[in-house]
């Protein structure tokens, strides 16, 4: 009794946040053809699946976001870690970042090849480092040091998006995204204290140049995370979000009090009005637990599932919300 | 004997002179710096000659030429000659004595930019950064991949370059700090003699940036920098990512920042400063409240920074112990310069 009265005195201060758990995460934006829509939306629930059960077994976001990520990693079907397309050399070099909302610790890697989990070596970038950011062959040889298995890249080229750029382009470097390129993949979780976690991982642009480093690992472009703010995933033309601080400019729209996926339009379609040819989507989880997700490209594979519904939804083309109820795995 | 009178269109010669004293809404600005941290007394004399000689090529540039991108260019190329900054030859070095350099370049126009990570071998990273932003779809190109770009863009690269980098001061740096990370801590240091930091956070900085803004409000920003002092290989910081370490809109402003690079890149120090002055803070309390919210998140970072709004007013400010910078303005026509808190030296500007 004692320690209900506690507990409520503590939740009426404010210093405990009761929080529902959600996790939301994005496979991509960009024009996705229904076959590959297929594939996404079963990588989607996969995805969701293993991440909220852990968010729910053991309330630690980072290991959620974590989890998830692997998921869409281990697939062919996305553009990240396995499946990832290929650079003008016909290389997979990939980046990968992580963010603890909480303490604004980050992790993060750019241009990495040989590794299947690149949310992974980010991850240990954040805990084992004093750095944040660690990027081409140095991020890789780091992988090793911490017990990372490196792999050739033949194992990371999936038949259905690789091959395509094995050789250095004789049209010149490909520099728009095609469908080819659909798939960076992101996630967003917060617990039951409020505390959010933010984590994106890729492939990048086909035929890209060696090095070449996108949004994604770029704090405040297309990664962010803020207990007092908001946790970020944004996909697309990643010059653009570069450019454009896509995560930034949502976090400072969501702190002015617009809602979450009214922010991520507004960011998305004043982007697309200064850089031209350009799109993108983008999911968010405020300080609040309002999610948010939302793209002006023709697609975006999602997906979310809240502690308080149970019910995962997911989608790729505009408009669509499927469900299918989220069973707990006992454990 | 007749001379030819030439028939002027004056009509036409009306409308353009019109046309340009509409665009032109500024004057010129360029504002160097030359690092946030703890610079020894020492080293303040090189510092200060350092920004002001930087401040005048950069200034002569964009007199000459109303080119933002090219003044800052310039002032950068200076300082990454320049021992006493931690920018190309002067870099400090990675823990396995290599130089691995960031670098960026931001045009406020039409927000394109050139950034270089952990990039080797090259005199100039900011001319490199020049490049990606003219002549790739890219923005961001580091490691060896940025390298090649350079050699195949012309820049000379050679192994011995990384040498020809390496200042005896940096190495002599490098000595002490890993010397410092494997002593106990009992050890006591006599602090005015010793500029080794103890750990990653304390040392002279020495990461250099310039913003420039031209008579149509035209504005340009970039930053350069050998990173921090045992760095891990790879390792890149906050000076080449958007909002963290240098930023550029023309609508709003140029900005670039120098301390702890991982402090700066987990609060986006830049973007804070740009947001700060659409609410309204003036220059130099922007800067300020952005380094603020940075340490208050992150006790162990602090730094500087400087800004030059899209009105062409100049503000910097640094909550580390020194920051060696130097400004000057088209109407007042006086380099202003210092390195710590409160100098304001001046000095008229005279064509050379």
């Amino acid at each position: 009794m004692n320690k209900l009265v506690f507990l409520s005195i503590l939740l009426l201060i404010g210093t405990v946040r009761a929080a529902d758990p959600i996790l939301i995460i994005h496979g991509g934006a960009g024009t996705i053809t229904s076959e590959h829509a297929a594939h996404k939306r079963i990588g989607m629930v996969a995805s969701i699946r293993a991440g909220f059960q852990v968010l729910l077994d053991t309330d630690n976001p980072m290991d959620a976001v974590e989890a998830a990520i692997h998921v869409l990693e281990s697939s062919p079907a996305f553009n990240a870690g396995y499946g990832s397309v290929l650079t003008e050399n016909g290389e997979i070099e990939m980046d990968a970042i992580v963010i603890n909302g909480t303490d604004l610790t980050a992790g993060a890697v750019g241009a990495m090849k040989h590794v299947l989990h690149p949310i992974s070596v980010a991850r240990f970038v954040m805990n084992s480092t004093e750095h944040v950011f660690l990027v081409g062959e140095f991020a890789e040889k780091f992988a090793e040091s911490r017990g990372i298995p490196l792999v050739p890249t033949s194992e990371l080229i999936a038949n259905s998006t690789g091959g395509k750029m094995g050789v250095k382009s004789h049209l010149g470097r490909k520099i728009r995204s095609s469908y080819d390129d659909v798939g960076t993949v992101g996630a967003v979780a917060i617990n039951s204290k409020g505390n959010i976690v933010a984590g994106t991982s890729t492939g990048g642009l086909t035929g890209k140049m060696e090095g070449r480093v996108g949004d994604a690992p770029l704090v405040g472009s297309g990664t962010l995370a803020d207990d007092d703010v908001a946790g970020i995933s944004a996909t697309g033309d990643g010059e653009a979000f570069i450019r454009w601080r896509v995560a930034s400019r949502v976090a400072s729209l969501i702190e002015q009090g617009v809602n979450a996926s009214e922010a991520i339009l507004t960011v998305l379609n004043g982007m697309t009005n200064k850089i031209p040819g350009t799109s993108g989507g983008c999911i968010a989880i405020t300080k609040d637990g309002e999610i948010g997700f939302q793209w002006n490209s023709e697609h975006l594979a999602w997906a979310y599932v809240k502690g308080s519904n149970m019910t995962i939804h997911y989608g790729v083309e505009k408009g669509e919300d499927q469900t299918t109820p989220f069973t707990v795995v006992a454990s | 004997m007749i001379c030819a009178i030439p028939v002027v269109n004056y009509k036409l010669l009306y409308v353009r002179i019109i046309l340009v004293l509409i665009k032109m809404k500024t004057k010129l600005a360029l504002i160097v710096h030359g690092g946030a941290g703890t610079v020894a007394q020492s080293r303040h004399p090189q510092k200060l000659a350092g920004v002001q000689q930087a401040l005048r090529a950069g200034y002569e540039v964009l007199k000459a030429t109303n080119n933002p991108v090219d003044a800052v260019e310039a002032s950068i190329k200076v300082m990454e000659l320049d021992e006493a900054f931690n920018a190309g030859y002067g870099s400090m070095l990675t823990c396995n004595g290599e130089v691995e350099m960031d670098a960026i370049l931001i045009r406020g126009s039409d927000l394109k930019a050139g950034a270089v990570g952990a990039m080797k071998n090259v005199a100039h990273p900011i001319s490199v950064c020049k490049a990606i932003m003219e002549k790739t779809p890219h923005v961001l190109l580091v490691g060896d991949g940025a390298e090649q770009f350079a050699k195949e863009h012309g820049f000379p690269v050679t192994v011995t370059t990384s040498e020809q980098l390496t200042a005896p001061r940096a190495r002599n740096l490098l000595e002490r700090v890993l010397a410092k990370q494997t002593v106990a801590s009992t050890e006591a240091s006599d602090s005015s003699h010793d500029d080794a930091p103890k750990s990653l956070s304390k040392g002279e900085g020495g990461t250099v940036g310039a913003v420039a803004i031209n008579t149509f409000g035209e504005i340009a920003a970039g930053t350069s920098t050998g990173g921090i002092a045992a760095k891990l290989p790879g390792r890149v910081g906050d000076t080449p990512i958007i909002g963290g370490g240098t930023f550029c809109d023309d609508a709003i402003c140029g900005a670039g920042a120098t301390g702890l690079g991982e402090a700066i890149m987990r609060t986006c120090v830049c973007s804070r400063i740009a947001n700060a002055l659409e609410k309204g803070e003036e220059p130099n309390q922007a800067c300020l409240s952005a380094l603020e919210f940075m340490t208050s998140r992150i006790p162990e970072g602090d730094g500087g920074a400087i800004v030059l709004t899209k009105d062409g007013e100049v503000g910097f400010n640094f909550n580390s112990n020194q920051m060696s910078w130097a400004y000057i303005k088209q109407d007042e026509n006086v380099i202003h310069y210092g390195i710590e808190k409160g100098d304001d030296f001046t000095v008229p500007y005279s064509d050379s």
